[in-house]
């Protein structure tokens, strides 16, 4: 199983960060392997879609599951047609949010934002 | 001669001015801009309308022709367009109708869907020609509508009112696009002086003459005013503070249809404008 994570560089190291669409980097963390492999968002420079084009990202690497604090309306579309599960984190700790899932002690973020579009 | 009135600042008297500055000019044509809320025809109340509706290009694609090479999807700057199971998936509401991946498409998988965004209505009431727009709800941009609308009226011949819409965003820039002249109508308000000043950039920047209308006047000072004093602006007219034009407006009559004073009120405004407008129009020949 694949998760994917957005993360924050802090002072402190590494945690989750608060978006989704416009996080700096992902983890994606592969369970079989226990390997963690930290790339890049590119979508989040992006003017506009930057939720569609991280959603594209995530499936591209075929990550199952998607845990992060909240999502856009337009990427939750996206990642449910690839049958990625999205999971709400409890607290920032990176790989205790992980441990959590794996012990499936996280609940499915439920509350899709429609979204913080700028009008044109 | 194509006169566009707008004001920054909802509220401070557009249509009331556009509206009866029409109304003082038979033959003329009305055109109601403000897309997302067109109040002009409940004024008029126009007969024997044509409606024809509006459609923006829409990526419409063909599964069976799609290859698969994402082409599309990286062309899209807005990202309206993501590749799941190697099907592309179109996000509506994120699409700005450009129609750059029907181009870019190597296998011409992508054609018009045709979105349907909003209607024209076409009508005439005692020899006005009244074109309304209406973007439908939802939908972001009205601008093609009010390209549709400049496209309909851009080759007349006969005194055109742009009732524009409020603020100085893409829809504004559009509906002044085509007029030879803009009519700034201001309240005396800080607000509305504010607004007054960004839309009055704008007409700048967009290098079209204008003037004002100052609405609403009362004893007090008036910021507007003060503004258009100090950049220039001629002055048309001053309509005093004015319950009973106010319920006239209120009721959905036109004012200048409903009392002789109002009638010559706006009469001599119009004629201000004429006057003003031509002088412009001789002293810089290219507009």
């Amino acid at each position: 199983m694949k998760i994917a994570l957005p993360i924050l560089n802090t002072n402190n190291g590494q945690s989750i960060g608060p978006s989704f669409g416009r996080t700096s980097h992902f983890m994606i963390y592969d369970t079989l392997t226990k390997q963690s492999n930290v790339i890049e968002n590119t979508a989040m420079e992006l003017q506009g879609g930057a939720g569609i084009r991280a959603a594209q990202i995530i499936i591209d690497l075929q990550v199952n599951v998607l845990i992060c604090p909240q999502c856009g309306e337009n990427a939750e579309v996206l990642l449910k047609k690839a049958n990625v599960s999205i999971y709400r984190n409890n607290g920032t700790d990176i790989f205790e949010n992980i441990n959590l899932l794996i012990q499936n002690k996280l609940n499915s973020l439920d509350d899709i934002h429609p979204g913080f579009h700028h009008s044109r | 001669m194509k006169i566009a009135v707008l004001s920054g600042k909802g509220g401070t008297g557009k249509t009331l001015c556009a509206v009866n500055l029409t109304a003082v000019s038979p033959g003329s044509i009305y055109v109601d801009c403000d897309i997302e809320e067109p109040d002009g025809h409940l004024f008029f109340k126009p007969k024997t309308i044509q409606s024809e509706k509006v459609t923006v290009f829409f990526p419409k694609i063909n599964a069976l022709l799609c290859n698969g090479c994402r082409k599309c999807v990286y062309f899209c700057r807005f990202n309206a367009l993501a590749m799941v199971h190697n099907c592309i998936t179109v996000f509506p509401e994120v699409c700005h109708a450009c129609g750059g991946c029907a181009i870019i498409c190597p296998v011409l998988a992508i054609s018009d869907g045709k979105l349907e965004i909003g209607v024209i209505d076409d009508g005439t009431v005692s020899a006005i020609r009244i074109i309304s727009g209406t973007l439908n709800p939802g939908r972001e941009s009205g601008v093609p509508i009010i390209n549709k609308m400049a496209k309909m009226i851009e080759n007349t011949q006969d005194l055109v009112f742009i009732d524009c819409p409020p603020g100085s965003s893409c829809a504004t820039v559009e509906s002044i696009r085509i007029a030879d002249f803009c009519i700034l109508v201001t309240e005396p308000t800080r607000f509305g002086a504010h607004d007054l000043e960004m839309v009055h950039e704008l007409i700048i920047s967009e290098n079209k003459p204008c003037a004002a209308i100052l609405n609403k006047i009362d004893s007090s000072d008036d910021p507007s005013e003060t503004y258009c004093i100090e950049k220039g602006i001629p002055i048309m007219g001053k309509i005093p503070y004015d319950p009973e034009l106010g319920r006239i407006n209120s009721e959905g009559l036109v004012a200048a249809w409903e009392k002789e004073s109002y009638k010559i009120q706006f009469a001599k405004i119009l004629s201000r404008i004429i006057e003003e407008a031509s002088h412009e129009t001789v002293a810089n020949p290219k507009r």
